[in-house]
């Protein structure tokens, strides 16, 4: 803790040059010949901050990593607004360490030295990933600062700085050593990855987006240095699959108390958050508007109640519950009274939502956009009716694998819901006049109803006589439908989009992914 | 139908429908503070040439008034300018800065967005170099720096996993 104190300190400047910045830009502002400004300067750099805070927000990271290479100055300004940061793309050997690699550390344990060349060899694969020379005595390596110098300047040179040779020499040891030299290599591993999020926190001081979702060699220590560097901006933050035996729900509750701007979380996937964090997000958080809960086998219906019941849950307009198949019926629907504005909502594979719980929520909640009950097994026709009723503005339906739903139903929701884009509905009792109806009454993205009996060579010729221009469009999936003939669906799958997944363009669906095991095994 | 008078920073008067001089909430905010009034509102931060760019647009808008945009849609996107106003920022550096700065200080929010998006898109999809000589900036980074900054943000590139 000492340490990410330190350098909490030394960030502190920052607020006195921003504000100098702003002075010195507005001054400039009556200059009506702005042109004529000290040689070097770009116009750019006579705007005040607020402004070049704006223009920037447009740009992602890719292009501000760029913008920053243009001149020294601008590249003050550039780290200085840089406002997010998203790893859950970035290539694995900057933030956790990859599954094969663990593995390979793993079979030394069992195996001994012989696989230690195995590593060297995944290292090297994993293209300049930094491995420090190893030595015979691990006690050199007791400084800690030592450490993570060498693991910033050799990062620098790639895996030039890795001396086979010296590898070659500790393989041929003894047995014993085995243990203590991948007990070292994991701990520099780690060491390293450390040091990558201290000099994130080192370099950015206003982010506001903060996606950390597939770490799960990220610490509660890097991630709570993290927010407390970023507490005065930070909006959005995703910790999705960050599974580091540190994060445990008790720990991972600290964090909140330094996000009074939250807006948006993401913890999906992560085994032992529970209760405690939601009581603390809850007292900390009175912004917080999207939560994203997916597979957080800690939850249980206390949180999700004392979420109904705070002051928040009447501006919550995404919650995200997948597979949480643990949660009771009656939490669900104190919170679904308790939100009247969700907008997206999803709840699939829990099995003990009743079809009157389901009812009562969509009547109250007519903003809906997004609803996803895929595995729900108890939703029958009645919840689709107050669906069709009340959230006429849906746009994106999954109701895969629920048999109970009858085709009346479902084309009453194609025929109320017009704005409706994308459907899934895998082995459903969705049959032909379902799928005119779309044809007729919805402008189509995406239909994914693999394994729907119902649908015949009637429905795919109906789509083939909408044109190729329209079908270029179009995500559609009718494979395993038993009464389609199979030179049909070619000449539909030549004309539509070739991707197996559908795609999901709403702005909030990374919190909310989908988890349909369906889609999982097409894949 | 009400007007107002509106003076730029090099004394040139204006006469303005007070529904298009109230777009700018800045104007909106002075009149309510100094209710019916014959004399001209000072804007001295605006010169007469931006004035009539910025009036221009407010005329435009009033007329053509565009749909209530979806707020929770994504607001980075960058290719939603509409092609009047995609049109109306075709216009010199100097000129554009001018315009945001005017937009600024008269707080007219569309007109900001559709300017700062039109300085994002000079700046999106381009090498360090390219933006250096659109904005006409000196690199005062030696190649070695240059490429320990674009080593130093390796992880912005989306590499999978």
């Amino acid at each position: 803790m000492n340490r990410s104190s330190s350098i909490l300190t030394t960030n502190m400047p920052t607020n006195t040059t921003t504000t100098t910045m702003t002075s010195v830009s507005s001054s400039n502002n009556n200059n009506n010949n702005i042109q004529n400004e000290s040689s070097g300067d770009s116009l750019l750099e006579t705007l005040p901050m607020e402004i070049i805070e704006n223009i920037l927000k447009y740009l992602n990271q890719r292009e501000l990593s760029i913008t920053c290479r243009v001149s020294k100055s601008w590249n003050r300004i550039i780290y200085l607004l840089w406002h997010t940061i998203d790893l859950s793309k970035s290539h694995h050997h900057f933030t956790h360490l990859s599954s094969k690699l663990k593995q390979s550390l793993q079979k030394v344990k069992k195996n001994k030295i012989g696989y230690l060349q195995a590593i060297f060899q995944n290292l090297v694969n994993n293209n300049g990933f930094f491995i420090p020379p190893l030595v015979t005595n691990p006690d050199s390596y007791s400084n800690s600062n030592k450490v993570s110098s060498t693991a910033s300047s050799a990062n620098a040179n790639g895996s030039g700085s890795i001396n086979p040779a010296i590898f070659q020499k500790n393989i041929v040891q003894q047995q014993s050593t085995a243990k203590r030299i991948q007990q070292e290599i994991q701990d520099r591993l780690e060491k390293r990855i450390e040091n990558f999020f201290q000099t994130l926190c080192f370099r950015h001081h206003r982010i506001e987006v903060l996606d950390l979702s597939g770490c799960s060699d990220l610490k509660m220590d890097s991630l709570l240095l993290m927010v407390q560097t970023f507490s005065q901006t930070l909006q959005k933050l995703m910790t999705r699959r960050c599974k580091s035996n540190t994060m445990t729900d008790m720990a991972f509750s600290e964090i909140f108390q330094y996000l009074p701007k939250l807006k948006t979380l993401a913890i999906g996937e992560m085994p032992m958050v529970g209760e405690i964090s939601i009581g603390a997000m809850i007292h900390h958080c009175p912004l917080i508007d999207a939560l994203g809960l997916g597979q957080c086998q800690g939850m249980n219906d206390d949180s999700i109640i004392a979420l109904s019941k705070s002051s928040q849950a009447k501006s919550l307009h995404t919650i995200g519950l997948n597979n949480l198949s643990s949660l009771g019926d009656h939490c669900i629907r104190e919170l679904g009274t308790h939100a009247p504005n969700l907008v997206i909502f999803s709840v699939n594979n829990i099995r003990s939502l009743t079809s009157d719980t389901l009812s009562t929520i969509f009547l109250n909640c007519s903003l809906m956009g997004s609803i996803d009950l895929s595995g729900c097994m108890q939703t029958d026709d009645s919840v689709l009716v107050s669906i069709s009723k009340s959230c006429t503005q849906l746009f994106q339906f999954n109701i895969s694998r629920i048999q109970k739903i009858t085709s009346y139903s479902i084309n009453l929701v194609i025929r109320k819901c017009k704005n409706l884009r994308i459907l899934l509905l895998s082995k459903t009792m969705v049959d032909d006049d379902c799928v005119l109806s779309m044809i007729d009454n919805l402008n189509l993205e995406t239909l994914y109803a693999p394994g729907c009996t119902g649908i015949t060579d009637v429905s795919v010729q109906s789509f083939l006589n909408l044109g190729p221009e329209r079908l270029s469009k179009m995500f559609i999936n009718f494979s395993q439908c038993l009464h389609i003939s199979q030179s049909l669906i070619s000449i539909l799958q030549s004309l539509t989009k070739s991707s197996l997944s559908p795609t999901n363009n709403h702005a909030f669906m990374e919190i909310t992914p989908s988890q349909d095991s369906d889609l999982e095994s097409t894949k | 139908m009400t007007t107002v008078k509106l003076e730029s920073s090099d004394e040139k008067t204006y006469e303005v429908e007070k529904e298009i001089a109230c777009m700018s909430v800045t104007i909106k905010n002075m009149l309510e503070d100094i209710g019916e009034t014959d004399a001209a509102i000072p804007l001295p931060n605006v010169t007469s040439s931006i004035l009539e760019k910025v009036l221009e647009y407010c005329k435009h808008h009033h007329e053509h008034p565009s749909p209530q945009q979806d707020e929770k849609k994504d607001e980075k996107r960058l290719d939603d300018i509409p092609p009047y106003d995609r049109d109306f920022c075709k216009v010199d550096q100097p000129t554009l800065f001018e315009l945001i700065l005017a937009a600024n200080y008269l707080d007219i929010k569309p007109l900001l967005d559709v300017t700062c998006k039109t300085v994002a898109n000079m700046i999106r999809g381009k090498t360090p170099e390219e933006i250096r000589k659109i904005f006409n900036i000196k690199n005062d980074f030696t190649p070695e720096e240059e490429e320990q900054i674009r080593k130093e943000n390796e992880w912005c590139e989306d590499k999978g996993n």
